[in-house]
């Protein structure tokens, strides 16, 4: 193939492009906090959100642009080429030049696009750097059909519910003379859970009793169906499902993770925009700052409107009642949030018998397993009593 | 050839042997394409069921709930989880991919490479039969205890599994779903022989009709990846009917209690990886053919020669090739190795290329033409319009980060459906109209076909492109009642504007089943046996085509088949068989 002088021009254009945004590519992009035109209110001004409503919006530029050319000449070519009678078409296969160039310009657009949304995508699933521990906080999440389990530490950041070593006195004796080697079998760490799991499980006596625990210093706070976080601090959760694959979805975060049985998660998210206060006589109170009409455009939905919360939705087909499957999230300035917990804390010190209603914790342990690329992480330190 | 002599002096044959277990190529195309086509009735019905419980979620029940023997005043979460999960399953299996591979691929190739047949016609029956037992057993697990399959058509474990679907629709679902790959791979098989070995003289592989390069390959991406999703169904199969546990890890609970009785040990996301690496070529199945066919009606109606005609090929091979490294782009949010994503995405980014490159040249194929307005034409500018909002949504899909927000929400269902009802449906509505006439003797009726054509285009943008709103706010996928979450609301007046739209899309199509069956008894007949002036062989024969294709010598070909308005002749048409002073086959 003979390369004619616009031809070798073309090539150099299209290679210029394509040079041109390999140049740009590495540069994250800077984040903006502006309009979200299509996209849903946000309450996360963090890293990752951010990134993805600035990418969208890029790429909605690039579509913008695209469709313009095309339906362009598309529209032209409806008006201008209609059937003349006793004409011809114009008799050509193909034209390299232009082949050349419409094949090398977008390419240059997409390798662009590849890389404008590796920092988003590095900084949401393989941080260079966690934030120290202070500025974190854990939650275990446990998604079941069709409910979302949450679990915080407590005052004392140890999560001890349900761990086999606070089984009580009964539960141990009723263990011993039931299965090999009991609940203190060190040979295999994860035995002991689910042992103590079917336990419970298969001894209804047991379970009733409410005497299966030894929860002295049993501080977490579990909830089913409620999250509150605090703003500004990584949310870092450790996310799995019990029975079919549920997909925790906070759209207001733009934060989205399948819940994979048999692989637990280890997630994080930053909330930033404070929802809720507390009640100055009661801290375990909370109290909105806005109406739910902040989704319809200030339009009140007559009989709708109440007290603001934010939403996590199920994501992942789970079955019946997938639709379902919602939870309301909060989020506290920092120092209201520790105020909470150390007042929900202490309420819920040494008081078992709620656990009974939500025994779903006593599967927990059953999926401890890491994943396989998880030592590419830094090393995050164990969950307390584990 | 022995089996290109003495095939047109035929033996009488009987009804059955004609109608029912008919080894010509040309009839099992027709029992494809009409059994395809009630297939549209059913699946349309049920996407209608969808939409009518979106628009209506408190008083849909009313209608729908009866229909199915389903108690209560609402529609319930399974029923409307099996509504959706049969209507992907329908359209799908029992629609597109016969269409486009069992009714253009049969009826269409061996006409235009010149071939008698297919290389194994018992097969081909065999390959229409498999899959009218395929469509028994799929329709058949609406009637059995429990109903049909509630997992969505992606049938993702464990919710498939016996313990969280104990009914036997899914296990009936995974069956038929297998005999309709069985099916796939039948056809492919012909296809592959019959374009590699039956072409007539002078047809090289460069001088072949579009449509008949682009069922080439994709009956070659047909037989490399269903027996893929077959192995992944029948491990299904076997953990719902022997207790395996392929799909099953240990340590699950139904509500509450430990699953007993399954070994566990099995991976969750094993399922999507090798459902995907069928499914996602299967996209391409679903689209290729109909690009085929788009680029045959457009060089003809433009008069034009196809821009770029070798690209075109490359770019469809190139679609093909690509189309089996990206399939996890469809688990971004799955968990599984991010770094892996990555690759994923950057091959997705590149599958886009080729799919630019094709659109360039269908624009470049009407740039400068002598363009008729005909329906099978305006079917195929449909074709090219919404394929390219198809693929520039699937741009957001494509970027990993993005698509953690737009991921298993309206904005995908908007973009496939841009894909497969914008894309193909037109495509297959541009090769029926425009083989119509090749089939039966008569054209169909080109008003209530325009009629049928506008209808459609508008009310299917009505439909589909609110949808691309709706996911980016958030809605999400296979939900039953999205308005019990606050924030979607204010989405139900949106809904219900695409629901109405959707009842004046699915009452359009009967326009175009009444145009069908009307026109085969009373349509415009056909004066010459070459009513649209084209150049490929299939319309160089007498009209319908005889047993055995051609009468007497099989033509020979002297060149390619998008010769319009060329110098050398003065028609706008050079027949791929006219013999021109200097040509050689």
């Amino acid at each position: 193939m003979m390369l004619r002088f616009p031809k070798v021009l073309a090539l150099v254009a299209a290679a210029l492009t394509t040079v041109g945004v390999f140049a740009q590519a590495p540069q994250t992009p800077a984040p903006t906090t502006g309009e979200t035109y299509w996209l849903p209110p946000r309450f996360s001004d963090a890293f990752v959100p951010v990134a993805i409503d600035d990418l969208w919006n890029k790429i909605m530029v690039v579509v913008i642009i695209t469709s313009i050319v095309v339906y362009g000449v598309f529209l032209w070519c409806m008006i201008a080429y209609r059937k003349k009678d006793g004409k011809k078409a114009q008799y050509t296969h193909g034209n390299h030049t232009l082949e050349i160039v419409w094949t090398i310009i977008p390419a240059g657009i997409l390798v662009w696009l590849a890389f404008a949304q590796m920092p988003a995508w590095r900084e949401m699933k393989v941080p260079q750097e966690f934030p120290n521990e202070a500025n974190q906080v854990r939650v275990q999440i446990f998604a079941q059909q069709f409910a979302w389990n949450f679990r915080l530490a407590g005052n004392d950041g140890k999560f001890e519910s349900y761990l086999p070593a606070k089984a009580s006195a009964d539960a141990k004796k009723w263990l011993k003379e039931n299965t090999e080697g009991g609940v203190d079998n060190p040979a295999d760490p994860t035995a002991p859970g689910r042992i103590f799991a079917d336990a419970i499980a298969t001894m209804p006596k047991l379970r009733n009793s409410g005497k299966y625990w030894d929860a002295a210093d049993d501080d977490d706070v579990i909830s089913a169906g409620t999250l509150i976080v605090p703003a500004n601090r990584v949310i870092r959760a450790d996310l799995r499902s019990v029975d079919v694959i549920h997909a925790l979805y906070i759209p207001s975060a733009r934060f989205k993770q399948d819940a994979v049985p048999g692989k637990p998660m280890d997630i994080h998210f930053t909330m930033t925009t404070v929802t809720h206060t507390l009640d100055p006589k009661d801290p375990t109170k909370l109290v909105a700052k806005y109406s739910q009409d902040v989704w319809s455009d200030g339009q009140k939905l007559e009989g709708k409107s109440q007290d603001f919360y934010l939403e996590i939705a199920c994501a992942e087909l789970c079955g019946g009642n997938h639709t379902k499957m919602g939870a309301k999230l909060f989020v506290l300035s920092s120092e209201d949030w520790d105020r909470w917990n150390a007042a929900m804390s202490s309420k819920m010190l040494g008081e078992n018998d709620r656990r009974n209603d939500q025994n779903i914790w006593r599967l927990w342990n059953n999926q401890d397993k890491v994943r396989p690329w998880e030592k590419l992480l830094p090393p995050a330190p164990k969950y307390p009593g584990e | 050839m022995l089996l290109q002599s003495g095939h047109d002096t035929h033996h009488k044959q009987s009804f059955f042997s004609t109608y029912i277990w008919s080894e010509d190529h040309k009839m099992i195309g027709k029992q494809f394409m009409f059994t395809a086509l009630l297939m549209y009735a059913v699946g349309g019905l049920l996407a209608l069921g969808v939409r009518g419980q979106l628009g209506w979620p408190e008083t849909a029940g009313k209608f729908i709930n009866p229909i199915f023997g389903w108690s209560g005043d609402k529609v319930p979460g399974e029923g409307y989880n099996m509504l959706f999960t049969m209507h992907a399953s329908v359209m799908i299996f029992l629609v597109i991919i016969p269409m486009l591979n069992g009714a253009f691929a049969n009826y269409v190739v061996p006409l235009q490479i010149g071939a008698r047949d297919m290389a194994f016609p018992f097969l081909n029956a065999l390959s229409y039969w498999t899959f009218v037992v395929a469509l028994l057993v799929l329709v058949s697990s609406f009637f059995v205890e429990g109903g049909a399959g509630q997992g969505g058509w992606t049938s993702y474990p464990p919710l498939a599994e016996k313990q969280w679907s104990p009914g036997l629709g899914q296990t009936l679902w995974l069956n038929g779903a297998f005999l309709a790959g069985a099916s796939s791979i039948m056809g492919a098989v012909n296809y592959i022989t019959t374009i590699v070995k039956m072409r007539a003289p002078g047809m090289s592989f460069f001088r072949m009709p579009m449509t008949t390069w682009a069922i080439f390959i994709t009956a070659i991406l047909q037989l490399f990846s269903t027996p893929v999703l077959g192995s992944a169904l029948l491990m299904q199969t076997t953990d719902r009917v022997f207790g395996s546990s392929f799909f099953l890890p240990e340590g699950l609970a139904v509500s509450g209690t430990a699953v007993m009785g399954a070994a566990g040990g099995g991976q969750v996301l094993m399922w999507q990886h090798i459902f995907w690496f069928y499914s996602h070529p299967a996209v391409y199945i679903m689209i290729l053919p109909a690009m085929g066919i788009v680029s045959d009606v457009m060089a003809c109606f433009a008069r034009k020669p196809i821009f770029g005609y070798k690209p075109m090929i490359y770019s469809i091979g190139a679609i093909a090739g690509l189309g089996f490294v990206v399939w996890g782009h469809h688990m971004f949010s799955s968990g599984m190795n991010p770094f892996l994503a990555m690759g994923f995405m950057v091959s997705t980014m590149f599958i886009a290329l080729p799919s630019a490159v094709k659109t360039f040249n269908w624009l470049g194929t009407l740039w400068g033409g002598q363009i008729t307005f005909s329906t099978a034409m305006l079917h195929a500018l449909g074709f090219v319009t919404m394929f390219v909002i198809g693929g520039l949504s699937g741009i957001f899909c494509a970027a990993t980060s993005v698509d953690m927000h737009i991921h298993d929400t309206y904005f995908i269902v908007g973009h496939i459906h841009y894909v497969l009802f914008g894309g193909t449906t037109f495509g297959i509505f541009a090769g029926i109209v425009y083989w119509f006439p090749k089939m039966f003797g008569r054209h169909m009726n080109e008003g209530l076909g325009k009629l049928h054509w506008f209808i459609t285009f508008v009310a299917f943008n009505c439909v589909f492109f609110p949808m691309h709103i709706l996911g980016s706010q958030g809605m999400m996928r296979r939900v039953a009642d999205p308005y019990s979450y606050e924030y979607l609301k204010p989405m139900l007046g949106l809904n219900r504007f695409m629901s109405i739209s959707a009842f004046v899309l699915g009452g359009a199509q009967l326009i175009f089943m009444f145009n069908m069956l009307w026109s085969m008894r009373n349509g415009k007949k056909v004066e010459s046996d070459n009513p649209w002036k084209a150049n490929s062989l299939e319309w160089q024969t007498p009209t319908p085509p005889p047993h055995g294709n051609f009468p007497g010598a099989v033509p020979t070909v002297y060149r390619g088949p998008y010769e319009y308005s060329s110098p050398q002749v003065a028609e706008d048409y050079l027949p791929q068989t006219t013999k021109l002073p200097g040509d050689t086959a």
